[in-house]
């Protein structure tokens, strides 16, 4: 089981899970655990010799029943591919999947926050290639979520739809419009190809999205992940993140993905260092304006 | 053991122990159906939760 303690100066809690420092580290392609079980190979996680997408309990967890959970989602049984590189039908069938257990997570009275994400490339800590997200089921309120919560009131309404609206407005960040989904830079990105993308209607959740919304937010979110890898003609490291409403009863949220690339180069990357960590104020070498040109410039390569 | 049988003649050209059954497979509970996909739950022998999503052949349409 992990340990948490609350940082009293930073007001949050910390999460020690020290069973996770013997995980499989970027094991060779032959000894992937998420590829399949095939004939007269050694067994992997998945006992299967094909399948579509695969959802488990992680070997090494950051929290686990009674306090919460956390998988791995496995997007595909082809090791090479990416989420990007998913056949549309399947990246849609992965908005199902990830409703699915946002749901099922969600109604657990364990559970306060059901966060879904991707770390890509080894720029943001991944330890296996093959294609795969992770599902944190968190028994308690995250600080993120909880800012979140506050800039709702903060301004008087949801926050995402007043931004959405400013976005729209002057449509200069804006990457991908479509008719239920929209994908912007935002007007204070964190980070230097930092691109949010949310649903035009007001959904706190993917349970709350039709089977065309849905859609469309896989859709979009293949737009941005394939433009990512033109932009710099290589395989783009991100941290992707949904950011839905709370599962302990709050009512609050509008569901939208974020992305975290650290790269602001090909080969140069955005550390977090002594302002970022000390002070908590994010430096920026690039606008967002500038870098949304240049990531609508390579989406567009390839539309 | 029995304690009038010499280990060593007992053991003589036998494996010190029966080789062990195949692994049993996943306990796996009934289908599921959830929007266009089908669920299948398994536990895996360590006791884990593993779902395998498929996508349904009439692609949610019922």
């Amino acid at each position: 089981m992990s340990l948490r303690r609350f940082n009293e100066l930073r007001a949050e809690e910390v999460v020690y899970a020290v069973q996770r420092q013997d995980r499989t580290f970027l094991p060779a392609e032959d000894h992937c655990p998420l590829c399949p079980t095939r004939p007269g190979q050694s067994p992997t996680e998945i006992p299967f010799p094909s399948y579509e997408i695969v959802v488990f309990d992680n070997l090494f967890p950051s929290f686990e029943a009674p306090e919460g959970a956390a998988e791995v989602v496995v997007y595909t049984d082809d090791h090479r591919g990416s989420f990007a590189e998913l056949a549309p039908e399947r990246a849609q069938a992965l908005m199902w999947v990830w409703r699915q257990r946002y749901e099922e997570l969600g109604a657990r009275p364990d559970i306060a926050y059901v966060l879904i994400f991707e770390n890509r490339g080894v720029e943001v800590g991944t330890t296996l290639h093959h294609p795969h997200g992770q599902i944190y089921g968190f028994p308690f309120m995250p600080p993120v979520p909880a800012l979140e919560a506050a800039a709702d009131a903060r301004l008087g309404g949801c926050a995402m739809c007043t931004l959405l609206g400013r976005e729209l407005a002057t449509g200069e960040r804006v990457v991908h419009s479509g008719d239920a989904v929209v994908a912007y830079v935002p007007y204070a990105a964190r980070w230097p190809y930092e691109t949010h993308v949310a649903l035009r209607e007001h959904r706190p959740s993917l349970a709350e999205c039709t089977p065309a919304e849905l859609a469309a937010l896989a859709a979009a979110l293949q737009a941005v992940t394939r433009g990512y890898d033109r932009l710099f003609g290589r395989p783009f490291p991100y941290v992707m993140v949904l950011h839905q409403a709370p599962t302990d009863g709050r009512r609050a949220g509008h569901l939208h993905v974020e992305f975290y690339p650290p790269l602001r180069t090909a080969t140069k990357l955005k550390y977090l260092a002594g302002s970022e960590q000390g002070a908590g104020t994010f430096l920026m070498d690039v606008l967002p304006e500038d870098s949304a040109r240049a990531l609508r410039e390579a989406m567009a390569d390839g539309a | 053991m029995h304690p009038l049988v010499d280990e060593c003649s007992y053991t003589s050209g036998m494996p010190s122990s029966p080789p062990p059954p195949p692994d049993p497979p996943p306990a796996a509970e009934p289908p599921e159906r959830f929007g266009p996909l089908i669920l299948r739950r398994l536990v895996k022998d360590d006791g884990r939760a593993l779902i395998r999503f498929d996508r349904a052949e009439d692609g949610g349409e019922r």
